[in-house]
């Protein structure tokens, strides 16, 4: 529930600055080829939002997916909450945590792939631009 | 509500106490290790720079809390070497551990920081500092550091304040922070506006920050990067 809260709050904020980024102008032109707001938002304004919005979004992902180990503290059995079970059993707080350590590493990796394929995809109309 | 901050005011300064000398002396000894964490990820080696990037990518890519866990409870483990080593006392408290923590994970963070403003400075700025004859290191000292820190001031700032919030996290290995506190009253007491109280603490330390901030950015603002 926090999470989502704090997500949305932040999320939106990209949202916003990647609409900006996009400028009036493309809104005016999509209105001059007799696009109405919702066309010109979904076929003009949309596509190009992708490629400012991407990144940012990137790094609120990666955030929010260190902050999930923060719910184990309240009880919700969550990979930490799994370590410390091991933890418990075994008493090898050193290794099961190193372990933990790695998993995260693996899935920010991941996510950084898949970031950088998106972001290919968002780009792939600019040709020579930059 | 008031007389829980009344009757236990020596508890909530002792919190904010070890919540203010945790998060400064854990930016201020990540700021030093980070400058010599940058200048190995810059550097030309490619293994040096890939060791930094690699110290750089664990701790960015895990959460605080594990690298917390990793040291309070993990170094815990091996406590018989340590003792060996003569190091237990460090490890066997846990402000200790969680400043550790705390420096090693800001490292990494102000390292980039820096990294980036390095990366801005002109090269004529360098040049000039070799047509005055200033050796590899006086180049470093007198004008590339002075010059990142000013302009990436909003960053550090940013990082500063992060820090401060992180710093919630210790209440977790028995560190009697502002939300350790928090939790001990509310352990007492069961009545949840004691969290609203230790809220309003780190607010006020946020608004202190914010107005340092303000006045070292208006200092520097004839160096700010200007796009």
């Amino acid at each position: 529930m926090a999470l989502t809260l704090v997500f949305s709050a932040l999320g939106s904020e990209v949202v916003r600055s990647a609409h900006q980024a996009v400028g009036q102008g493309q809104a005016e032109a999509a209105a001059a080829l007799g696009l109405h707001r919702g066309q010109a938002f979904f076929l003009v304004i949309l596509p190009q939002m992708w490629r400012h919005a991407i990144p940012a979004f990137g790094n609120l992902w990666l955030i929010l997916l260190k902050d999930t180990s923060l719910i184990s503290i309240i009880a919700v059995s969550d990979m930490m909450r799994y370590a410390n079970m091991a933890i418990a059993t075994t008493r090898e707080p050193f290794f099961f945590y190193s372990v933990l350590a790695l998993v995260y590493v693996v899935l920010a990796f991941i996510s950084g792939q898949i970031q950088s394929v998106l972001e290919a995809r968002a780009n792939r109309n600019l040709v020579g631009v930059r | 509500m008031l007389s829980h901050i009344t009757d236990n005011l020596d508890l909530w300064v002792h919190g904010l106490q070890n919540t203010v000398s945790l998060t400064l002396l854990g930016f201020i000894f990540g700021f030093f290790a980070a400058i010599p964490l940058a200048a190995a990820r810059l550097s030309k080696y490619r293994a040096l720079s890939g060791l930094a990037y690699t110290y750089i990518y664990l701790v960015r890519g895990t959460p605080l809390l594990v690298q917390i866990f990793i040291i309070y409870y993990g170094f815990g483990q091996f406590h018989k070497e340590l003792r060996a080593l003569g190091l237990w006392w460090f490890f066997r408290d846990a402000f200790n551990c969680g400043l550790l923590a705390f420096t090693l994970n800001s490292a990494a963070y102000q390292a980039e920081i820096l990294r980036g403003g390095i990366l801005a400075i002109p090269k004529g700025t360098i040049e000039a500092g070799l047509a005055l004859g200033l050796g590899r290191f006086q180049r470093f000292r007198l004008l590339i550091l002075p010059i990142t820190v000013a302009r990436m001031l909003p960053a550090f700032g940013n990082e500063l304040v992060l820090l401060l919030k992180a710093s919630a996290l210790v209440s977790v290995i028995t560190v009697r922070d502002v939300m350790g506190q928090a939790r001990y009253l509310f352990g007492e007491t069961f009545d949840l506006s004691i969290f609203y109280i230790a809220a309003a603490n780190y607010l006020i330390v946020v608004l202190v920050i914010e107005a340092v901030w303000r006045r070292l950015e208006r200092r520097n603002v004839w160096l700010a990067y200007k796009g």
